[in-house]
């Protein structure tokens, strides 16, 4: 099947032209004006740091890179620095237990078999010191319920990936893990 | 108003609520098997004693990661050469570049001094050389082969604790049969790889489904008795039979609730063969089942321990049914053909059978082992290889199953990953049948 696509680029929106039209003026801002953008960038700032202790907001951020890990850097950001903050790196090897198992436990044969492919969904859990996980949440849906679930169930299925390392002095570790779904 | 009121909090977030840890992962990432190298333990004394409890370590400690079914072990033949005994000898690039690409190295070195044997164990992750340690371990036993094997297959269970998601390895558990091969049947043990095969009873009758209590102290089995087919109990910390009481009827098959608090068991007292349970003392005898036809070979959940699979015979072949362990929810599980020995995975969440899917005039007749998955009623053929296979049992850790074949000509124990995969013979002499898994 062809579908035919307009090719032609439509004009900008009112609103983009007038913010060019209002920077490229180049007149010079008044004391009042800087004022009020030196405020509204520390409230933005300020309001987003506020925004990483909320769920309902941290769950908007992403999509992560696998294996990434940025030091100092954000969301993030903010699960990599104080008190250790090195786990993928100092303990890759429990990184990969972690994935292995999720892998093994999650049965496709769960998802709705109309469906043929997925956005991807985020799922979010805390590995306690003993192992086991808890706090099993979708932190972002892939908008197919039974893909969700299966997710959360591969999560749920598990009774422990083995106790934390001894020597790691945290007394659980969060994990954020994703499930692509191709039939 | 309320925008700029949130300008203080900044300041107070950044002293707090930063010491926490995210692992960030997700599939598609490959979740191919662990490669392990493993190198011979190095010699820590040279006495010829010395050299032969090494022989026995390194060779256990091999087959045993290799069994686990986690591994990739990587082939000897790829090793860099020169001993390793101590982590000053682990040349990190030289391990994990190829060839051998080994992410993990599991080494150390056994001394011999006196009647003792030292062994110190590592295992490292040699992609990271700044904490490459994941595992070290120092033992101490006697200087015996046979301390030499249980300290290898405790090292083993140690690595595969570890890299396998805290589930212990199953090195050093039991398993329990039949063998005929005093000239009568009676229920032997061995280790799990088919090490240290012995009697346990001398009945000098048939005695028949040994099945291992969950604390593995006492072993429940049905044996002609004078007054026929009865339950008994041996006790393995006494080494003798233990008071079980007489039912009256053929009782046959027991098996432990994952508590150890009870059996369930088949018994014709009272006609038909029904199920029943029982207190692992012998009192509280219930009848469970009362269907028309033959009731037998139940299993409990062993994850629950409280439903009940077995074999009713009510629709004529042999299918494969789940109950609570009262006896409501019957479900079936088998849909067609022959279907027998249903046991539990120890997470609960699948049976596996000994299935003949086609039964019948015509039909080829071979009898193969199936998981079936109870929630979804998916079901995964393991064995195609012929012969008749049944009396499945699952290994403490999910991931091998152990049964009875007769492939080989005779029937015969073998072993296999839950997969199907790595399927490998345990015993060779005389008969050897329905075998029974410790449960660590």
């Amino acid at each position: 099947m062809n579908i035919a696509l307009a090719t032609a680029r439509p004009a900008a929106d009112k609103e983009l032209t007038d913010i060019a039209d209002y920077v490229l003026r180049g007149a010079p801002p008044t004391d009042l004006a800087l004022d009020t953008a030196r405020a509204c960038l520390i409230d933005t700032l300020g309001c987003g740091l506020e925004a990483l202790e909320y769920p309902a907001c941290t769950k908007l951020l992403g999509p992560i890179v696998a294996g990434t890990v940025v030091p100092n850097g954000a969301k993030g950001g903010f699960g990599f620095t104080g008190g250790g903050g090195d786990f993928g790196s100092r303990y890759a090897w429990y990184v990969k237990v972690v994935q292995q198992k999720v892998s093994e436990n999650w049965l496709k044969y769960e998802v709705d078999p109309r469906i043929s492919t997925a956005q991807r969904v985020y799922v979010t859990f805390d590995v306690m010191r003993d192992g086991h996980p808890a706090n099993v949440q979708v932190e972002q849906s892939s908008g197919v319920p039974s893909l969700d679930q299966s997710a959360t169930r591969a999560i749920q299925r598990i009774d422990t990936f083995g106790p934390l390392p001894s020597d790691y002095a945290a007394n659980k570790v969060s994990v954020e893990f994703w499930f692509d779904y191709k039939r | 108003m309320m925008r700029l009121l949130k300008l203080l909090l900044p300041l107070v977030l950044l002293t707090s609520g930063f010491a926490q840890d995210w692992i960030k992962t997700g599939t598609g990432l490959g979740v191919e098997k662990v490669r392990l190298a493993v190198p011979d333990f190095s010699a820590a004394g040279q006495d010829a004693k010395n050299a032969e409890l090494l022989k026995v370590f390194n060779e256990t400690l091999w087959n045993d990661l290799d069994n686990a079914g986690i591994f990739d072990m990587v082939s000897k033949s790829f090793y860099p050469l020169g001993q390793v005994g101590n982590p000053a000898d682990v040349k990190f690039e030289a391990w994990s570049a190829a060839p051998p690409s080994a992410a993990m190295l599991a080494f150390g070195n056994l001394g011999v001094s006196g009647n003792g044997m030292t062994v110190q164990g590592w295992l490292y992750d040699v992609k990271n050389v700044t904490s490459p340690q994941v595992l070290g371990k120092q033992y101490q036993d006697a200087a015996t082969s046979d301390a030499a094997r249980t300290t290898a297959h405790k090292f083993a269970d140690e690595i595969i604790f570890r890299l396998g998601g805290g589930i212990a390895g199953i090195a050093e558990s039991k398993i329990y049969f039949v063998s005929s091969r005093s000239g009568h049947k009676e229920v032997w043990t061995m280790d799990y790889d088919g090490a240290n095969q012995r009697a346990v009873t001398h009945m000098g009758s048939i005695s028949l489904s040994p099945r291992v209590s969950p604390d593995g102290s006492r072993i429940a089995f049905s044996s002609m008795t004078k007054n026929g087919w009865e339950i008994l109990m041996y006790s393995l910390d006494l080494n003798r039979l233990v008071t079980f009481p007489r039912f009256g009827g053929t009782n046959l098959s027991p098996a432990w609730s994952a508590d150890g608090t009870k059996l369930a068991f088949s018994s014709s007292r009272s006609g038909d063969p029904e199920i029943y349970t029982v207190d692992s003392s012998g009192a509280n005898l219930k009848r469970v089942t009362s269907f028309r036809g033959p009731d037998v070979s139940p299993a409990w959940n062993r994850k629950t321990g409280a439903q009940i699979a077995w074999v009713s015979g009510r629709t004529g072949l042999p299918q494969v049914y789940t109950m609570e362990s009262d006896g409501t929810n019957v479900q079936r599980v088998t849909d067609q053909g022959y279907a027998v020995s249903p046991a539990w995975s120890p997470n609960g969440q699948f049976l596996v059978v000994s299935w003949m899917r086609k039964y019948g005039p015509g039909a080829p007749g071979a009898q193969d082992i199936y998981i079936m998955d109870i929630a979804s009623k998916q079901w995964v053929q393991l064995t195609h290889d012929g012969g008749r296979n049944d009396f499945p049992c699952w290994s403490p850790d999910g991931r091998h199953i152990i049964f009875q074949s007769s492939r080989a000509g005779s029937l015969q124990i073998w072993t296999m990953l839950a997969d199907g995969t790595n399927q490998k013979q345990l015993t060779f002499a005389g008969s050897n049948t329905q075998p029974n898994w410790s449960w660590k």
